[in-house]
């Protein structure tokens, strides 16, 4: 029988021993530390399974998933993420973005041991909870009237009380949601504030250099 | 629609022990027991010997910071056996190793709070753990922050969870 290989991503070297102890020798495991490291190790090798962390220092697990998925099908290479902050959202979030399955820490040997068992064997991919969609909504404040603004469902609603601008936004998701629009399909939200300059402005009086484009 | 009422300091105080109790017993296969919740944030113990704190933060509709302050013998014993480790090999390692295992068991920890607040419908996330180790050490109480400290025993050890939380 073949040994079955497994890449680890985990910056932390207790989680990696740990890990390490209750796969080896019945699996072949190599760990990255971090998921740039898991890219390198990804492109020189093939794997059965990828069990990642959630949270590094400078990235999350979305990156590893998007990546692995790019290259192969959902059960050719199956993701499992482990993390301790494994709420429900997040576990709904990491299961639409591409990840078989996602298990809280500190992990449950016997049970842990046995999903594993069972993804190098039959791969699946673990059901999303119909009665749980996580939708993504931005809200802001602009001259004093409070803007929120949900993607997905292309709804923008203005109001002078955030709360009564959120519960709206709550109440009109429901409805269509209830209609049969799909939501939680927004897996990465991020805000970015960026600082525009005009390439050409004058120099403002007791300033020596002229401002440089970003 | 429904807007979450506050988190009770009785769920506090629910979230905290089945969070500790979950770490002690599946990561350290150790017993952990609720002892009492103290108002008193100068914990004499914390003079006595050394220890670590290890702090993690959440951030969102609830923010705050759990502080988990664990005597440094209790560290070693831990990491020994989560590791699988001889004392010797873990002095030889230094503190490193000692304070990856006290981020591990500070960030499933406060993990398993912040998920419990999640699911009760207060979204946040996790910021990365802070680890200090040192004899006199004390946790500062954080302005216009509601302050719990609960102390538990796990296998004859003190260690004690000192949450600082702000409810919009």
């Amino acid at each position: 029988m073949t040994v079955k290989r497994i890449l680890y991503i985990e910056d932390s070297v207790t989680s990696q021993l740990i890990f390490q102890r209750m796969f080896t020798p019945d699996c072949e495991v190599l760990i990255a530390a971090s998921p740039r490291q898991a890219g390198e190790v990804l492109a020189k090798y093939p794997f059965d399974l990828v069990v990642t962390d959630f949270m590094f220092p400078q990235a999350d697990a979305y990156g590893v998933i998007s990546a692995v998925r790019q290259k192969h099908g959902p059960l050719a290479v199956p993701i499992i993420v482990v993390s301790g902050s494994m709420d429900q959202a997040l576990k709904s979030r990491l299961l639409a973005a591409g990840a078989n399955a996602c298990v809280n820490k500190p992990l449950l040997n016997l049970a842990f041991r046995a999903l594993v068992h069972q993804m190098l064997t039959q791969p699946q991919v673990e059901a999303q909870s119909a009665e749980l969609v996580i939708a993504c909504s931005f809200q802001w404040v602009q001259e004093g009237v409070c803007h929120e603004f949900c993607p997905e469902a292309g709804l923008h609603l203005t109001g002078l009380d955030r709360l009564q601008v959120s519960a709206q936004m709550l109440a009109k998701l429901h409805e269509l949601w209830h209609q049969g629009t799909a939501l939680g399909r927004i897996t990465q939200e991020r805000t970015h504030n960026y600082t525009l300059r005009r390439p050409d402005a004058a120099l403002t009086p007791g300033s020596t250099e002229a401002p440089k484009p970003h | 629609m429904a807007i979450a009422p506050p988190i009770s300091d009785i769920q506090v105080q629910e979230f905290i022990i089945r969070a500790v109790r979950n770490v002690c017993t599946r990561m350290l296969k150790r017993e952990a027991t609720f002892v009492e919740k103290s108002a008193d944030a100068a914990y004499t113990g914390f003079k006595d010997k050394l220890h670590f704190f290890g702090s993690v933060g959440f951030v969102g509709q609830i923010d705050g910071i759990i502080y988990l302050c664990i005597p440094d013998d209790f560290v070693q014993e831990a990491a020994g056996r989560v590791l699988g480790l001889s004392s010797a090999e873990i002095e030889m390692n230094g503190d490193a190793v000692l304070k990856d295992v006290v981020g591990e068991i500070t960030n499933m920890t406060v993990g398993g709070f912040k998920n419990a607040l999640c699911d009760t419908g207060f979204p946040c996330k996790l910021t990365l753990p802070t680890i200090v180790r040192g004899d006199h050490l004390a946790v500062s109480g954080l302005k216009n922050t509601e302050r719990h400290i609960f102390h538990f025993d796990c296998a004859g050890h003190r260690l004690v969870a000192d949450i600082q939380m702000r409810q919009e």
